[in-house]
C-alpha cells in the first residue's frame, strides 16, 4: 500500500503545483498592459473603484463648490484678469476638452468652463462636471508655453475624468465616517478626533499619490492628442519643482505626507512617457 | 492609616468566546426591548452630539457623568425588573438607583484619566511616526505604522471607556462601594474581559465600516431632486459624520451592556470577594488602587518626558532650536509632573498629609501659573521693545 500512498502524494503535489502555475499564468494574462503604452483602451479603464457616490451627486458637488468659489474670489475682485490671458487659457483647454469628450462619451453633457484667478501661485483644478479655475500664474505670458499650460489643464481634466473626486469621497466618507463613529462611542470630543481624522486621511495619501500618477498619464495622453509636444510639456516639472521644501525635516516627511508624488518622480515619469508618445505619434503619421 | 502593599494582580482571564455569547445575549436583550433600546440610543447619541459641537472641546467630558446615570440604571434595570414591560424596567431600574444617584454620577469621574491618557496616544502616535520617518525616510514603513498605531490607540481607548461604565454600574450594584473600590472593580473587570473586549472592538469596528459603507451607498445615491443647493453642506456633514450609524452603533453597544458587564464584574467579584477582602477593607483596597493609579501615571508622564528628551534632539539636529526649545519644556514639564504623581503615591501609601497626596494636582497648577506669568512678564518686555 506504501507506494500507492506515495504515488497519490506525487500525484497531488502535481495537481497543486499545476494549479498554482496555471493560476499564474492566467493572472499574468490579466495582468494590464503597461500603462506607458499609449492606448485609447486603455485610457478608459482606470484602476477599478467602487463608487459609492453617485455621478449626478459628484457633479452636483462640484459644481456647486465651483460656484461657491467663484463668487468667493469675484467678492474679491480676483477674477478681474486681462482678455489676452483668459483667452489663453480658453483656448488651450478647448483642444483638450474636444478629446477628453471623444475618449469619454459622459463627459458630454458637461457645462465646460473655464476662469482665471488671479495669483502668484502655482495652482489649477478641475471639478466633477468640467468646471476648471486656473492661476494667472500658469498662464501669464512669458513664463510657460502652450504646450507647458496643456500639460498642467490636461492633469486638471484628467482628474475630473477619472472622478478621482468622486472616488475620493466615497473613501473617505467610509474611512472617516466610521472613525467618527468610534470617536463618539470612546467620547474623544473633537479634540482628538482632529487627530485620528488627520491620521486616517494620512493613510490614503498613496491613494492620492497613485490618483496623481494617473492623472499625468491621462494628462499627457489628452494633450499629445490634441496636438501639444508631450516631451516639452513634461518639461514643466523642473521649471516648477524649484520650489524650496522648507526645514530638513520637512524635506524628509515630504513622502510621507505629500499628496503628490515629488516633482523628480514626475518629471522622470513623465519624460519617459513623453518621448514614447512621440515616437508612437510619429509611427502613427 | 495602615500602610499598603496589595498589589493589584489579575487572577481570572475570560476567554475570547465570551464575546461569541455576549453577541447572541445582546441579540436577545435587543429584540425583547427594541424601543428602549432606539429611544435610549437617541438620548445618548443626542447628549454627545450637543455637547461635542459645543465651544469647548472638553465638553464632551460631561457625558461621562450622563452615561454613568444612564448605563446603571439600564443595567440595574434589566437585572431587577420583575416582568419584560418597559415600564417594569424603568422603576426596576428606578429603585435600586434610590439614594445612591449621584454618587453613581459622580463615578463617571474616572472617565477623566481614561479620555487623557487616549488624549495623550492619539497626540503623541502620529508624532512618533513622524520621527520615524524623519530618522527611516520609509513612507510605506510609516503609513503601516499609522495604521497599527490607530487600531492600538483605538483599542485601549475601548478598553479605557469601559472603565467609567463598570465603574458606575459597580457602584450603584454595591452598597458599600467607595469611588477607589469601583475603580479598583472596574480595572479589574476591564482586565479579565481583555481578549473578549478586544475581539469585540474588531467587531465592534468591522461592523461600524460595514454599516458605514451601506449608509454612504445609500445617501451617496439619493436622488438630485431631492437635493437643493442651500443644502450642501448638510449632505457633506451627513455623510462624514454619519450620525445614523453612530445610532445603529449605539444600540448594538447598549444590547451588550447587560451580558458583558455582567461577566466582567463576575470575574471582578469572583477576584475580589468577599471570601478575600471584606466590605471593611474595600477602603484600604481602594486606597491600594489609587496608590497603583498615580505610580502607573508618573511612570507614563517620566516615559513621555524620555520621548520627548528624544523629539527634542532630533529637532536641534534637523531643525533648529525653536521647536526643540518647545519639546523641552514639554520634557521639563512631563518630569516634574511625573515625579509628582510619583511622590502622591508615596503619600496615599503611607497615609502622609493631603498636600503631599494631592501633589499631582498641585504640582501642575504650579507649573502652569509660573508658565503663564512667565510669558505674561515675557510678551510685555516684547512690547515695550516693539514701542518706536
Amino acid at each position: 500500500m506504501k507506494p500507492n500512498k506515495n504515488k497519490n502524494k506525487i500525484c497531488l503535489t502535481l495537481i497543486r503545483l499545476i494549479g498554482v502555475t496555471t493560476a499564474l499564468m492566467l493572472l499574468s494574462g490579466c495582468k494590464p498592459a503597461t500603462k506607458e503604452v499609449f492606448q485609447d483602451s486603455l485610457l478608459q479603464n482606470p484602476s477599478f473603484r467602487v463608487h459609492l457616490i453617485s455621478r449626478e451627486i459628484s457633479n452636483w458637488l462640484g459644481v456647486r463648490s465651483y460656484i461657491e468659489e467663484l463668487e468667493q474670489h469675484e467678492s474679491e475682485h480676483k477674477l478681474d484678469i486681462e482678455e489676452k490671458t483668459l483667452v489663453r487659457g480658453r483656448r488651450i483647454a478647448a483642444r483638450i476638452v474636444e478629446q477628453a469628450i471623444a475618449l469619454y462619451p459622459f463627459s458630454t453633457d458637461w457645462d465646460w468652463e473655464l476662469h482665471v484667478l488671479e495669483s502668484d501661485i502655482f495652482n489649477a483644478s478641475c471639478r466633477s462636471g468640467g468646471k476648471m479655475i486656473v492661476n494667472s500664474f500658469v498662464l501669464e505670458d512669458g513664463r510657460f508655453d502652450d504646450n507647458q499650460v496643456a500639460m498642467v489643464i490636461g492633469h486638471e481634466i484628467a482628474h475630473a475624468l477619472l472622478e478621482h473626486s468622486r472616488a475620493d469621497l466615497g473613501r473617505l466618507a467610509v474611512a472617516v465616517g466610521g472613525g467618527f463613529v468610534m470617536s463618539q462611542s470612546f467620547k474623544m470630543g473633537r479634540m482628538r478626533w482632529d487627530t485620528v481624522s488627520n491620521g486616517i486621511q494620512t493613510l490614503s495619501l498613496p491613494i492620492g499619490r497613485k490618483a496623481e500618477r494617473e492623472a499625468d498619464l491621462l494628462g499627457l495622453a489628452l494633450m499629445t492628442k490634441a496636438g501639444f509636444d508631450p516631451v516639452q510639456g513634461a518639461s514643466i516639472w523642473p521649471d516648477v519643482g524649484d520650489v524650496p521644501v522648507g526645514s530638513k525635516i520637512s524635506s524628509r516627511l515630504e513622502l510621507y505626507e505629500s499628496s503628490h508624488p515629488s516633482d523628480r518622480e514626475r518629471f522622470e515619469f513623465l519624460s519617459k512617457t513623453a518621448a514614447k508618445f512621440e515616437q508612437l505619434k510619429a509611427v502613427n503619421k | 492609616m495602615s500602610s499598603i502593599e496589595m498589589s493589584p494582580q489579575v487572577i481570572f482571564d475570560l476567554p475570547a468566546d465570551h464575546c461569541k455569547k455576549w453577541l447572541s445575549e445582546g441579540r436577545a436583550i435587543w429584540l425583547k426591548n427594541p424601543i428602549l433600546f432606539l429611544a435610549l440610543s437617541l438620548i445618548v447619541v443626542l447628549v454627545r452630539r450637543n455637547l461635542d459641537s459645543l465651544t469647548y472641546d472638553y465638553l464632551i467630558l460631561l457625558s461621562y457623568f450622563s452615561d454613568a446615570l444612564l448605563f446603571a440604571w439600564l443595567f440595574l434595570g434589566l437585572k431587577n425588573r420583575t416582568d419584560s414591560r418597559v415600564w417594569s424596567l424603568i422603576t426596576a431600574g428606578g429603585r435600586s438607583l434610590k439614594g445612591r444617584i449621584f454618587r453613581v454620577i459622580f463615578t463617571g469621574v474616572w472617565g477623566i484619566p481614561a479620555a487623557i491618557t487616549s488624549y495623550f496616544i492619539f497626540l503623541f502616535a502620529p508624532e512618533i511616526i513622524r520621527m520615524v520617518v524623519v530618522l527611516n525616510g520609509d513612507a510605506l514603513v510609516a503609513t503601516c505604522l499609522l495604521f497599527l498605531g490607530l487600531c492600538l490607540g483605538g483599542i485601549i481607548s475601548l478598553l479605557l471607556s469601559l472603565l467609567p461604565v463598570l465603574a458606575a454600574i459597580q457602584m450603584a450594584r454595591d452598597p458599600f462601594a467607595t469611588l477607589q473600590s469601583s475603580g479598583l472593580w472596574a480595572y479589574r473587570g476591564v482586565r479579565a474581559g481583555l481578549r473578549p473586549v478586544t475581539l469585540l472592538f474588531i467587531v465592534l469596528l468591522s461592523s461600524c465600516l460595514a454599516l458605514n459603507f451601506i449608509v454612504t451607498f445609500v445617501i451617496g445615491h439619493i436622488p438630485l431632486e431631492a437635493l437643493s443647493d442651500d443644502n450642501q453642506n448638510w449632505f457633506m456633514q451627513t455623510l462624514m459624520e454619519s450620525q445614523l450609524t453612530l445610532f445603529l452603533v449605539m444600540n448594538g453597544f447598549l444590547a451588550l451592556l447587560y451580558p458583558m458587564v455582567s461577566d466582567l464584574l463576575r470575574s471582578a467579584d469572583q477576584d475580589l470577594s468577599d471570601e478575600i477582602f471584606s466590605d471593611t477593607d474595600k477602603k484600604v483596597q481602594g486606597d491600594a488602587f489609587w496608590v497603583f493609579v498615580l505610580e502607573r501615571a508618573g511612570l507614563a508622564l517620566r516615559s513621555l518626558s524620555v520621548m520627548s528628551v528624544l523629539f527634542l534632539s532630533i529637532y536641534a539636529v534637523f531643525e533648529g532650536y525653536d521647536q526643540a526649545a518647545e519639546w523641552f519644556v514639554y520634557s521639563i514639564f512631563s518630569y516634574l509632573w511625573g515625579g509628582s504623581f510619583k511622590k502622591s503615591a508615596h503619600g496615599w501609601r503611607q497615609g502622609l498629609s493631603w498636600w503631599i497626596r494631592y501633589r499631582f494636582l498641585i504640582t501642575p497648577i504650579a507649573m502652569a501659573l509660573l508658565l503663564v506669568g512667565f510669558f505674561a512678564l515675557f510678551d510685555e518686555s516684547g512690547d515695550e521693545s516693539s514701542t518706536p
